[in-house]
């Protein structure tokens, strides 16, 4: 039961971080849109938009392991040990970067 | 001219707005299912089976043989209460590594989000009961000091320190020696190598330390 406490507050975390970024990410996209004055602020079909946002924070995942890898055994293992918290990070990453793309669809 | 000048018609706005929900459900549904499978895999996992769960209890009973009565304790209740398990993915993972012939263990873990539950790896099952036995020894110093703080504290290599030192101090009643179950003997040097030195430099000057760092090309 406690398990399932600890699990369903680390989803809510995750959820308020997926919420923060998309806000954060699409207040961005608005005002590069303002700033341009030329909608819409990238010309791409939808699915790329979905691509592009899944494909980002995947990349800086896979980019922190290869540099782990690179620089020693010892940081990879840091990473694995903490890889909840690294999710964290990803999930704010993709809430800020699917924003972004969403917003930047807008108008 | 004003900055919230529209620049679409309405009809056109209102598809807009379709458009950016779909691209919500498509994103964030598919981060969600595999964060999920994630989630569910490596914290909660599947149990290890018959097989797994026999290989547990002799190493339960060593322990209690050698005296280690409250490791045994906690490692009877973790296997009572079907706690140890396995995980698909980091499975896959070390199946992979080890077929791209690269060196990598993988003995077992304590998840960051699951306190009662002890994850077996691949590397888990290459080695004898004395192995094993101070494998167990080192996951259960993870699961009591997990157990006696909320998330287990970060970061969990201050946990790596105090849990190689527990399975180093241990290893001599176990009876894990370099000729008995080596690799386990070897993986635990390196543990002190790569943790436990940092943290308490003392153990540098210990013979078999010393010895071992020797052996494994790491200096005095």
């Amino acid at each position: 039961m406690a398990d399932i406490a600890i699990i369903l507050a680390y989803v809510g975390v995750a959820a308020l971080l997926l919420a923060s970024g998309d806000r954060l990410g699409e207040r961005a996209a608005c005002f590069a849109l303002r700033r341009c004055q030329r909608p819409p602020l990238l010309c791409l079909p939808a699915w790329l938009h979905v691509s592009i946002a899944l494909l980002i924070p995947s990349l800086v995942l896979a980019g922190v392991f290869v540099t782990a890898v690179a620089y020693s055994r010892n940081a990879l293992e840091i990473i694995a040990n903490n890889l909840e918290l690294i999710l964290l990070a990803v999930f704010f990453l993709t809430g800020l970067t699917g924003g972004f793309l969403c917003g930047a669809r807008r108008l | 001219m004003a900055l919230s000048r529209p620049f679409c018609a309405p009809e056109q706005l209102e598809r807009n707005w379709e458009h950016a929900v779909l691209m919500r459900v498509l994103i964030y549904g598919t981060l969600a299912v595999v964060a999920a499978l994630l989630l569910v895999d490596t914290n909660l996992g599947t149990s290890v089976g018959k097989y797994g769960r026999q290989a547990v209890s002799t190493a339960v009973a060593h322990l209690e043989k050698r005296g280690m009565t409250s490791d045994a304790d906690v490692a009877g209740r973790l296997a009572a209460s079907d706690g140890f398990r396995e995980s698909k993915i980091y499975g896959y993972i070390v199946r992979l590594a080890r077929s791209s012939d690269l060196d990598f263990s993988f003995y077992a873990y304590t998840p960051l989000l699951s306190r009662s539950r002890v994850f077996i790896g691949e590397s888990f099952w290459d080695v004898g009961v004395v192995g094993r036995s101070s494998v167990l020894i080192h996951e259960i110093a993870h699961i009591t000091r997990h157990q006696e703080r909320l998330l287990g504290g970060f970061p969990r290599s201050a946990d790596e320190a105090q849990a190689y030192r527990r399975q180093y101090l241990t290893y001599r009643a176990v009876g894990l020696s370099p000729s008995t179950d080596g690799i386990a003997y070897w993986n635990m040097m390196m543990g002190i190598y790569t943790y436990v030195l940092p943290a308490y430099p003392e153990y540098r000057y210990r013979p078999d330390v010393r010895l071992a760092m020797r052996e494994l090309g790491l200096g005095d």
